[in-house]
């Protein structure tokens, strides 16, 4: 539970009045335990014995707690007092893993947002007093990858979008309670981190962590006055994962189909013929010899994040074959003129498609050759075949 | 008790086999996605022609649709007094005997997947629209008799099949091998024919071409 600490200043009448009216602000996170409220008691006690000197106190107490309200809960933070901790687990630029509990994760322009609900806590506001927060990134161990981005007021769960980026610096901090202020309760809202995809010597996956500061001060209508009060902190460790995703697509109008399961995607050249007779929507042919060609044209997405190379192989081979391979073949090609290369059979040899395929972008536009036989009598084949073809990105 | 043993064990193995490549992962630097490409294969035939070599011959004009393919012989006469387009025999007896406007040209038959190594293939022709439906008019189609890639004389020329169809080339797939040109001849016969029956002006005919293998 935190701890509410109040100080309070005795002054001789002698004094100043500024010194004797002198406040002390002190911010805390938590709620008030039994014992504290005894010694709260006991110094009230002897406020009222020092009857001969005039002062006040007033203390703030600003504190993050889990989120209580409907909806899943947002991440529990620990420690207490002006400093918390809070752990958002694994993730990756990419939202392939499952987040940690409490964390929601929505993809976004250039990476994936973790977003956790949370609770501020404001206790002691002075009277006629408001209490205004400010929030700015103090540390951020790899601003490359990660940004800090918060919501309010913030709802369960959180939402994917509408997000304001937290500076990186005091002066420039913003406000998440703006003059004049807000009075004690809890308030909902939403802190994020973007992780962003990159790659290279600086976007390198590992554990890495960024602190938020909340600057707490109080705000007096009646004379405009901003009195700063005390810092809390929160900072949240994260672990960044290495992000790999190759992806098929069609490019004209053969359809390419992702199945969601094994095989990942399915593709159906439909009826072919060795003299190139009719073919499917989105199918072209190539006389060459020994049959036709049947081609397509098609997309290999590549996307990768973490990683401290900027590029990658694409690789394909015939991992299943046709169980009729001197009728058909799988042909490779650059472009839709040809010329077509069967493509490899063996794991261990394998057709390069690219060494340096980038991540995101467009994808890579490449041919994909169906080759059939002329052969007539005991070599000809006449009926429904399939094979499977595996490609393989490879990120070092 | 050993078969069912054996049924596990066999169960085992093909779960065991089962690979399921996916499209993303974390904390890992490959990925290997899957695509199974399927088709059914056809048998297919095509007879295709192709204009002759011999100096002279008839264009050959290919058609989008319907006809696949035209050709025109050009002013024609029973005396051969026109050149026409194409090549031409002059009548052996001028006003007896007809002029035959003629030309080479080539079919090229293809057949591909067929179950038989021998196949037998044969390819006719018939007049399936004449020049016209009295044959006192006296033009007609002709083909060449021997139905060879020999060039045939004045005398070497038979009126093509209307009623039914010619055969002009046959054999087993050895004697003609798919995508292998065969040359055969076709012209327009003109018979000297005079008063009511005398015929002047365009005339179109049409002649279909069947490749069948088996």
């Amino acid at each position: 539970m935190p701890q509410t600490n109040v100080e309070c200043r005795q002054r001789f009448t002698s004094l100043p009045r500024a010194w004797r009216e002198e406040e002390r602000f002190r911010l805390a996170f938590g709620q008030l335990t039994k014992r504290t409220w005894r010694a709260l008691s006991l110094v009230s006690a002897a406020w009222v014995l020092c009857t001969a000197f005039s002062f006040s106190c007033h203390a703030q107490t600003v504190g993050l707690l889990p989120y209580f309200g409907p909806g899943p809960a947002g991440i529990v933070g620990a420690g207490g007092g002006t400093a918390y901790t809070a752990n958002f687990g694994n993730v990756d630029a990419l939202g392939i893993g499952a987040p940690a509990a409490g964390l929601t994760k929505t993809a976004v322009a250039g990476g994936e947002l973790y977003q956790t609900p949370y609770v501020i806590n404001i206790t002691g506001t002075p009277n006629n007093r408001g209490t205004v927060v400010r929030m700015y990134v103090s540390a951020n161990t790899n601003p490359t990858i990660l940004q800090v981005v918060s919501f309010y007021p913030g709802s369960s769960p959180c939402p994917g979008s509408g997000y304001t980026t937290l500076p990186t610096s005091q002066a420039a901090e913003i406000d998440i309670f703006a003059i004049p202020g807000v009075q004690d309760g809890n308030y909902n809202a939403c802190l994020g981190l973007i992780v962003n995809l990159a790659n290279g010597v600086s976007a390198v996956a590992g554990t890495y962590s960024v602190t938020v500061n909340f600057d707490v001060f109080n705000y007096q209508v009646s004379n405009g006055k901003l009195r700063s009060s005390s810092t809390t902190t929160v900072t949240i460790s994260i672990t960044v994962q290495t992000a790999i995703e190759l992806l098929l697509a069609q490019s004209g109008s053969f359809p390419i189909t992702a199945t969601g399961g094994a095989p990942d995607y399915t593709a159906n050249f439909g009826n072919v013929n060795a003299l190139g007779i009719g073919p499917g929507a989105g199918l072209s042919t190539l006389a060459t010899a020994g049959g036709v060609i049947y081609w397509t044209p098609y997309l290999i997405k590549p996307t990768f994040s973490g990683f401290s190379s900027t590029t990658g192989t694409v690789q394909v081979y015939v991992s299943t074959n046709f169980v009729h391979p001197a009728v058909l073949q799988l042909d490779d090609s650059a472009a839709g003129a040809g010329p077509y290369t069967a493509i490899k059979t063996t794991v261990g040899l394998q057709t390069q498609i690219t060494a340096a395929a980038s991540s995101g972008g467009g994808g890579i536009t490449r041919y994909l050759g169906l080759f059939v036989s002329n052969a007539n009598g005991a070599g000809s084949y006449r009926g429904s075949d399939s094979a499977t073809l595996t490609y393989t990105l490879t990120v070092p | 008790m050993k078969r069912t043993s054996l049924a596990i064990l066999a169960a085992l193995l093909t779960m065991a086999s089962t690979s399921f490549a996916a499209t993303q992962t974390t904390n890992a630097s490959t990925i290997s996605p899957t695509l199974n490409i399927s088709a059914t294969i056809q048998d297919a035939i095509s007879l295709t022609l192709q204009a002759g070599s011999l100096v002279g011959h008839c264009v050959l004009t290919p058609g989008a649709g319907n006809p696949d393919y035209s050709m025109n012989f050009g002013t024609v006469d029973a005396l051969g007094v026109n050149a026409g387009n194409c090549k031409l025999f002059a009548p052996t007896t001028p006003g007896v005997t007809p002029a035959i406007y003629w030309t080479d040209y080539a079919l090229t038959p293809m057949y591909t997947s067929q179950a038989l190594a021998l196949n037998t293939v044969a390819i006719t022709a018939q007049v399936t629209t004449d020049f016209s439906a009295n044959p006192a008019e006296g033009t007609f189609i002709v083909r060449d008799t021997a139905n060879s890639n020999a060039v045939p004389t004045v005398a070497g020329f038979t009126k093509m099949g209307v009623a039914s169809a010619d055969t002009i080339a046959s054999g087993n797939s050895a004697a003609i091998p798919s995508g292998t040109a065969i040359t055969r001849y076709v012209g327009v016969e003109v018979t000297p024919v005079n008063g009511a029956n005398a015929i002047t002006g365009a005339k179109t005919g049409t002649v279909t071409y069947t490749l069948t293998v088996n």
